[in-house]
């Protein structure tokens, strides 16, 4: 039998800790009839073959087990694969989660054996898709919008480029917000800074800086000084629950 | 998973896979407020379809789908129009607005003012002509 289910584990499931959840998560896949390859990441393979070649033996569903980051790490090339994607977060908190209505650890598996999809955007920099957002901290890159008009913070601040937004993930629009006071903060116990933000919605545009910048990518950093940056309209199928948000 | 007569799961089927496909939620109906803080320069052919607050400095062109509120602090070298607009700061150009002009008693516009209805609180500065109601109608006055 092929499932069409294949399972990415994050290579840090391979510590001893986690090592009776993992267990206990796969008896609850073949509990509900939704097992299949485990794919484990490891530093010899890179993650990009491995995941190709899941997909090449017939997998239609792909769950990162994890956290945010599992997935997130792959973002760049996934939309491209073809595929539902789905998560299990196992490890920490997930941001991701909440917004797909996909609960912690193996209660989310009840959410991905009914198989509820759905399309989203996705946002694309340079030649690489992101699901989230890009965040260019602490700088005085111009963010060009359609060709149509040119924004900057005059004294520095941080401009984020946001996709995955609250009910409005398929409306073919990135969210801007261009902070001025303070970069976000540091440490998560820090309270947010209640500074003014601006906000607005692009649906092309481009990142320019006369000096190198570094833009932190679904939470991977990129340095250039010139970046193209879009979004295409439900490109990526996600697997979710009943209590989604997006 | 499909089952075999006996009712037991049969491993030699594939399991299968019924996708529903939902929607994602309904976006909120109104347009989104946006907003220019203080910090920021936009410069070129701005706009928006909803409301939009200004606090920052814009310089060339602005059209505003809904109401346009200029902060005490903005500083907009523009072309504007709006539906409606409340002013607190300094506009420098032309204004016009298909409903109203709300001018606040911060409120400094060095430029030619258009709109159906016009208020203006004591200490408004305008320089530059007024046509006030519907049409062509209206006559230039600076005050």
């Amino acid at each position: 039998m092929i499932s069409s289910f294949a399972y990415v584990f994050d290579e840090r499931l391979a510590e001893r800790k986690y090592e009776r959840e993992v267990v206990r998560l796969e008896a609850e896949l073949a509990r509900h009839y939704i097992g299949g390859h485990i794919a484990r990441l490891t530093l010899f393979r890179k993650p990009k073959e491995t995941i190709e070649d899941l997909v090449r033996e017939g997998a239609k569903y792909l769950i990162f087990v994890g956290d945010d980051s599992t997935m997130l790490r792959q973002m760049s090339y996934l939309p491209d694969l073809g595929v539902t994607l789905g998560i299990i977060p196992m490890i920490g908190t997930s941001i991701l989660a909440p917004l797909m209505g996909v609960k912690m650890g193996l209660h989310s598996v009840s959410a991905i054996a009914s198989r509820l999809t759905t399309d989203v955007d996705i946002g694309t920099v340079g030649d690489r898709y992101f699901l989230t957002d890009v965040i260019i901290p602490d700088t005085r890159a111009e963010l060009d919008v359609e060709g149509r008009f040119r924004l900057r913070p005059t004294e520095g601040g941080t401009i984020m480029v946001a996709n995955l937004v609250e009910h409005s993930s398929t409306d073919g629009l990135l969210d801007v917000a261009v902070r001025v006071a303070a970069p976000p903060r540091r440490f998560p116990w820090q309270r947010p800074q209640p500074s003014p933000e601006t906000r607005l919605q692009l649906s092309q545009g481009a990142i320019r800086s006369t000096e190198i910048v570094t833009l932190t990518v679904d939470g991977q950093a990129l340095q250039g000084t010139n970046f193209g940056i879009g979004i295409k309209q439900k490109k990526l199928r996600l697997l979710v629950g009943k209590g989604r948000k997006i | 998973m499909a089952f075999n007569f006996n009712g037991k799961p049969d491993p030699t089927m594939d399991e299968v896979p019924v996708p529903s496909y939902v929607p994602a939620p309904a976006a909120p109906v109104t347009p989104p407020i946006t907003v220019i803080a203080k910090g920021v320069r936009i410069e070129g052919d701005f706009g928006g379809e909803g409301d939009m607050r200004i606090e920052g400095e814009v310089s060339g062109k602005l059209t505003v789908g809904g109401t346009l509120t200029v902060g005490q602090d903005a500083n907009i070298k523009a072309e504007i129009k709006t539906s409606a607009a409340v002013v607190f700061g300094k506009i420098e150009g032309n204004i016009t607005a298909e409903k109203r002009i709300e001018l606040k008693s911060t409120a400094n516009i060095v430029g030619d003012v258009k709109t159906a209805t016009l208020t203006v609180e004591p200490g408004a500065k305008i320089n530059g002509n007024m046509t006030i109601g519907g049409g062509n109608a209206g006559a230039g006055a600076t005050k």
